[in-house]
């Protein structure tokens, strides 16, 4: 899986150099263990408001890093969260493993970058 | 700071200097509770050459506010402790209370559809517009410009 987009990192780079494209790969590195206890500690059932404003938060941390399919499905259970529709376990598991391969492809690039 | 913001506000000052402060300085404040996107709108602000300041939430946005004024303030709607609405309705009462007649331009910067938001009208701090954090960085870099260069517009005509 490839996550981030590599026309959207150019882009971040253009924008605010290498600087702006490691403050922010830092601040998601930092942030991924709260993420997944927090998404841990979720009761589909009990949670659904919850689920919905992390899946917003999600949405928008992924996005400004170009990992688009995270982003896209962050913005599908926030919307269906919204709605009032029943989420799946499978719909939080799909989040943690984003965020689980993002961590990787992330800290790989930090890596090559350095 | 990074080397590389610290280089902007240097080059803003020095632009700012070599035009004898003909050339006002755009003050804007992003109030945004998620970091990676006050850190984009940051950035942003340093390229067009803008004096940015950041606040966190409301409560630190209401601090700033008070100490200085901003031509423009680029607000997140969905913020957990002080909504966007909350915080522009405490900004119009503190400039009241503080007996200023200073004007900001507001932008909505958020990760939600403008259709999705609720935006008052009629406010002392009137909303001008909005930008949308789910586009590309080219895209969010033109749509911060055009609100500088809307400033910047309105302090050559006044001048």
């Amino acid at each position: 899986m490839n996550l981030m987009s590599s026309e959207h990192i150019q882009q971040l780079l253009e924008v605010g150099g290498p600087e702006l494209v490691s403050e922010l790969i830092s601040i998601f590195l930092k942030e991924a263990p709260g993420h997944i206890d927090r998404l841990r500690s979720f009761d589909v059932n009990k949670h659904q408001k919850e689920i919905g404003e992390f899946a917003h938060k999600m949405k928008s941390s992924s996005a400004s890093l170009g990992l688009i399919s995270m982003s896209k499905h962050c913005a599908s259970i926030e919307k269906k969260a919204r709605a009032g529709q029943t989420l799946q376990n499978a719909d939080i598991s799909q989040i943690l493993d984003y965020i689980n391969e993002a961590q990787n492809e992330l800290e790989q690039y930090l890596r090559k970058t350095a | 700071m990074t080397p590389r913001l610290f280089l902007f506000e240097t080059l803003g000052l020095l632009s700012y200097l070599y035009m004898g402060g003909r050339l006002k300085t755009i003050k804007a404040l992003v109030i945004d509770d998620d970091e990676n996107s006050r850190l984009m709108a940051q950035y942003c602000m340093f390229q067009l050459n803008c004096d940015c300041d950041t606040a966190s939430g409301g409560e630190d946005a209401l601090a700033l506010v008070a100490k200085r004024h901003y031509d423009l303030i680029f607000v997140d709607w969905n913020m957990p402790k002080m909504s966007g609405r909350e915080t522009l309705q405490k900004t119009e009462d503190l400039i009241r209370q503080l007996g200023r007649h200073d004007k900001s331009h507001v932008v909505v910067y958020s990760g939600l559809p403008m259709s999705h938001l609720n935006i008052p009208q009629g406010y002392h701090v009137p909303v001008s517009g909005y930008i949308s954090k789910h586009v590309s960085p080219h895209k969010q870099l033109t749509a911060f410009k055009k609100y500088i260069d809307l400033v910047r517009k309105e302090y050559k005509e006044a001048a």
